[in-house]
């Protein structure tokens, strides 16, 4: 199995008169796990929506696989969103959801379906409508899972979960994704529990492309320094600081933009550790409002 | 079924497999509730004032009707977020509920004059309102009995989908979403209102298959 390559142009979403995405233009290649990030109401769902076929640009192209996935019979059963509120049959137990999935999605794995709802602790014999929030997006995130669709994406699905649940939703996707590689999205605010899983990031805010690239290019736009409080101040005075924490005697500052070698230098002469810059803290910065 | 026939064949069988089995359900119902009411009427009043057979023709239209809602509300996301068409979606629930309609109407068609046949034996006549007479010859009751089975179904599909693409406002659509079914309340067995109820069904055909079409899946309902 391969992942779907995709190809967003000129995207734009309208709900009457407002615009819920703007011109959008990005690039994924096959088989990866990309961040698509934003905040909320930035048009990460709506851009997702057009992918998987839910609704219509108003304008622009999507390619999926180099073909427009909207009403493609063949490519629509290879792309999977699972949204938060789930699309499952909500009066129906576990074993007549997996029933119709299986039917429905072509690389539907059943064991491993299985496998899934005993790691969550699901509830065989009660219709998913009486689960909890979280069982709910735990049993979205089985769906997704076990569907291995060239192109899945998971829209905040995992938000509902508890912290445990989370992690453990993280590590089979990671596990699943090692084994069967494709095209994973995930989408999210909350960005400092996922991070470690992207190979590229793309950022949308109020509508607009920030930017889409490579994670580690995304992590040299700026660098973390860790140090003596006073020797840190004395690096970072004059650059944009994006984060600041200080424990006790030690400090950290992230700063966003290039830095010049001098700068460099006057940090590891001073003993300072230089890092790469959270995603999360990269993230932040780019969408508030006095950053642009 | 191999998973190599056309999405809209797959989509159909399960959907006519529920609509069968949604339709014994229908036909269990009516046969025991018309029997015990003819018999309680029988005793009270010494014979039915009318057919109840007739009467049914009217759940005919409209337990059909709400299927076809509830299946389009309840389900169109969970279809299209499983990456399947809406194309498909709508063939199958068009084609599903007028097959069970069809079948329904072919029993109805016998159910009738053997309820004729069964008032007739005991000396009670078999009556219905003009408006809701049953019509000769059998041909013409079975292309009424049809056209009454398959036009709630129709229907219902297109409200479902007026009201899932533009919510309350959908109801300002109800005087021509729901002119088929009306129609076919009537009753009527001139040839000219069957025709009318079957053209009036083809268009709704038509025209929820236009709309789901491009219709956009929204957020699920947040279940309870």
């Amino acid at each position: 199995m391969s992942g779907y390559a995709v190809s967003v142009r000129d995207l734009t979403v309208r709900y009457g008169r407002t615009t819920a995405v703007d011109r959008v233009s990005f690039d994924l290649e096959a088989d990866g796990i990309y961040g698509l990030l934003g905040r909320n109401g930035s048009g990460k769902t709506s851009t997702l929506s057009v992918l998987a076929s839910l609704r219509r640009a108003t304008a622009g192209t999507v390619l999926v696989d180099g073909a427009d996935p909207f009403e493609n019979e063949a490519l629509m059963a290879g792309i999977a969103l699972i949204r938060e509120s789930g699309d499952v049959l909500a009066n129906a137990k576990i074993s007549v959801n997996f029933d119709y999935f299986r039917r429905v999605r072509p690389a539907w794995d059943p064991d491993f379906a299985e496998e899934l709802v005993d790691v969550f602790g699901l509830n065989r014999k009660k219709p998913i409508s009486t689960f909890s929030r979280g069982q709910k997006s735990a049993f979205g995130a089985v769906i997704g899972l076990a569907s291995r669709a060239p192109l899945t994406m998971f829209d905040e699905v995992y938000l509902g979960m508890d912290a445990p649940s989370r992690y453990r939703f993280y590590d089979l996707l990671l596990a699943d994704y090692a084994e069967h590689p494709r095209t994973i999205i995930l989408s999210s605010h909350l960005i400092s529990e996922i991070e470690r899983l992207f190979s590229g990031v793309v950022v949308i805010d109020e509508g607009r492309l920030l930017l889409s690239e490579d994670v580690d290019e995304f992590r040299t736009r700026g660098a973390t320094f860790t140090g003596p409080v006073a020797a840190v101040d004395a690096v970072t005075a004059g650059l944009r600081v994006v984060a600041s924490r200080s424990l006790g005697p030690t400090k950290e500052v992230t700063v966003y933009g290039d830095l010049d070698e001098t700068t460099l230098a006057g940090a590891r002469s001073a003993d300072i550790a230089i890092g790469g810059v959270s995603v999360q803290d990269l993230f932040v910065h780019l969408t508030e409002k006095e950053s642009r | 079924m191999t998973t190599d026939a056309p999405q809209w064949v797959r989509v159909t069988l399960r959907m006519t497999r529920s609509a069968l089995m949604s339709l014994a359900w229908f036909w269990a119902i009516c046969l025991i509730a018309a029997t015990v009411v003819t018999i309680v009427l029988a005793w009270r009043l010494g014979e039915p004032p009318f057919s109840i057979m007739s009467t049914v023709r009217y759940g005919g239209i409209w337990y059909p009707f709400s299927v076809g809602l509830i299946l389009v509300t309840a389900t169109i996301n969970v279809h299209v977020a499983a990456g399947q068409t809406r194309r498909s979606f709508v063939i199958g629930s068009l084609l599903s509920g007028a097959l069970a309609g069809l079948l329904s109407g072919v029993i109805m068609t016998v159910l009738l004059p053997l309820e004729a046949e069964v008032y007739l034996a005991q000396g009670w006549p078999h009556l219905t309102t003009s408006a809701a007479a049953i019509p000769e010859p059998w041909g013409t009751s079975l292309l009424l009995h049809c056209a009454i089975f398959v036009t709630g179904s129709v229907s219902g599909v297109l409200v479902g989908l007026t009201y899932y693409r533009w919510s309350a406002w959908a109801t300002l659509a109800l005087p021509l979403t729901v002119l088929a079914p009306v129609i076919a309340s009537g009753m009527d067995g001139r040839s000219l209102t069957i025709a009318a109820i079957w053209a009036a069904s083809a268009v709704t055909a038509v025209a929820a298959y236009v709309l789901a079409r491009t219709i956009p899946i929204r957020k699920p309902l947040e279940m309870s």
